[in-house]
């Protein structure tokens, strides 16, 4: 049904599973959401046939449940999504319970609709739950001058949202 | 045009020359002691631009002092304004120091991890400058910059960009940076003096370029208020310097080695600070020198 692969992080050792400076600042996030220095990860695949149904795929270094002192401490999803003419870099992190802890961008491409970076924005995914809908615009306010990026985010995050449930009910998370 | 008009608009250009340069002297003497007398201080920081988007921008920094600010110091080419906090009208804390010095070929910029790298300014280059050495509570270095007072339509300003260690309040707090390039802006106002920051946090490798992390925007806004509220300030003083004569007068011989400087962050599991304070004021001078000198790293 699914698969799950063993990532060791040591603060100060890199694991290049990902590249460089964005595996950096998705170690990075991780420390400073979960507030731990060392941490495990274990990447979590989903079979062909549910990842069929994921509104975000599995499988390519996305899903990662977090690990610190031999205890499950949430759940990551790394993912990307466009720009206006590009691609950005997110993470959404998860406690234990699919609650969002945080999001970020973590690489933006583009000279324009960087406010979406800022957690003064993204805070607004804090709290959301697999039940959860983002409505660009409603429950989440636009950006003027980012409407853009600010509306691709919202959609990642509910996508995100919308994948999570399903593995809920598939009991893989 | 004959040798002697020559001559005679010569001897005339240099006066006016002169005399434009004593004057000019004489009002950047008077603008920094302006920033002497009884003052209520608002602190205020903003950071402001990240290079990286991840990059999570810190709570404001909002804070306010009474401080007593008294000349130490005053001859022609050097003043020194020893700074007081005053807290809860009684209270007092030995803060921070300034030094000003006309023409100043040498001062000590911060490196980083406690580094200072002495540096020698050509003469030419700090003509009609004055340098500002800022220091510590303890009296030990803080950062260091030269730069031209302009008295213009009004204004009295000095500024210049300096590499500092972290300021007070982020000290034992960040560890994501460890300089900041200090933008000071110092101006006298009517209402006392604002000293406006352009601030970079920047971390700082050996052999490698500087990599900035965030901006800052700040401004310590003194207001003066009458001295009467800063009696207890003057008391103390004038009760504590004798001991502080002698702090400095250690600092002026280890500055005065003109070499880099490296010091211990501390001796014995203490900062110097936590050592001096409780020291008592009749304490001898070779006591402070030994004290001191632990903090000194040799080689």
């Amino acid at each position: 049904m699914w698969k799950r692969i063993f990532i060791v992080v040591f603060i100060g050792l890199g694991f290049s599973f990902m590249g460089g400076e964005l595996e950096e600042k998705f170690y990075k996030a991780i420390r400073g959401t979960y507030e731990v220095d060392q941490f495990k990860l274990e990447e979590i695949e989903a079979s062909a046939a549910i990842n069929e149904k994921l509104p975000a795929k599995t499988g390519n270094e996305n899903l990662f449940q977090i690990f610190s002192e031999g205890e499950s401490i949430g759940y990551a999803y790394l993912g990307k999504a466009p720009s206006k003419k590009k691609e950005f870099d997110y993470v959404v992190m998860f406690d234990n319970d699919l609650i969002i802890k945080k999001s970020k961008v973590l690489i933006y491409r583009e000279n324009y609709g960087q406010q979406i970076g800022t957690q003064r924005w993204l805070r607004q995914f804090i709290g959301m739950s697999p039940a959860s809908e983002v409505n660009y615009g409603e429950n989440v306010a636009a950006i003027s001058g980012a409407t853009i990026s600010a509306s691709s985010m919202a959609r990642a995050v509910n996508r995100v949202l919308k994948t999570m449930k399903i593995l809920q009910e598939e009991n893989i998370l | 045009m004959n040798f002697k008009q020559l001559l005679a608009g010569a001897v005339l250009g240099l006066g006016v020359t002169t005399a434009f340069a004593q004057k000019s002297v004489k009002q950047d003497r008077e603008a920094i002691k302006d920033m002497c007398g009884c003052f209520e201080v608002t602190f205020k920081y903003t950071e402001t631009f990240a290079p990286e988007i991840d990059y999570e921008k810190h709570y404001d920094y909002n804070a306010t002092a009474l401080e007593w600010a008294e000349l130490i110091k005053d001859e022609k080419d050097e003043l020194s304004i020893q700074h007081l906090l005053v807290i809860n009208d009684s209270t007092i804390i030995k803060h921070w120091r300034q030094d000003w010095l006309y023409e100043n070929t040498k001062r000590y910029d911060f490196n980083h991890d406690n580094e200072w790298t002495f540096v020698e300014m050509p003469k030419k280059e700090v003509k009609g400058q004055w340098t500002q050495n800022v220091y510590q509570v303890d009296d030990s270095p803080r950062y260091s910059g030269s730069a031209t007072w302009f008295h213009a339509d009004g204004k009295h300003v000095w500024d210049d960009v300096a590499s500092s260690p972290l300021p007070r309040r982020e000290y034992s707090k960040r560890s994501d940076y460890n300089v900041m390039m200090r933008g000071n802006q110092v101006a006298i106002t009517e209402d006392g003096w604002v000293h406006e920051q352009d601030n970079e946090k920047v971390i700082r490798e050996d052999g490698k370029e500087d990599v900035l992390l965030v901006q800052e925007k700040g401004y310590n806004i003194y207001k003066k208020v009458p001295d009467a509220k800063c009696k207890a300030a003057k008391e103390w003083w004038a009760a504590n310097k004798e001991f502080w004569a002698k702090v400095r007068a250690k600092w002026s011989e280890v500055y005065g080695r003109d070499k880099d400087l490296s010091l211990e962050k501390k001796v014995e599991g203490q900062a110097l600070f936590m050592k001096l304070f409780p020291m008592d004021v009749t304490t001898s001078q070779d006591k402070i020198d030994e004290v001191i000198e632990a903090y000194v790293k040799k080689g």
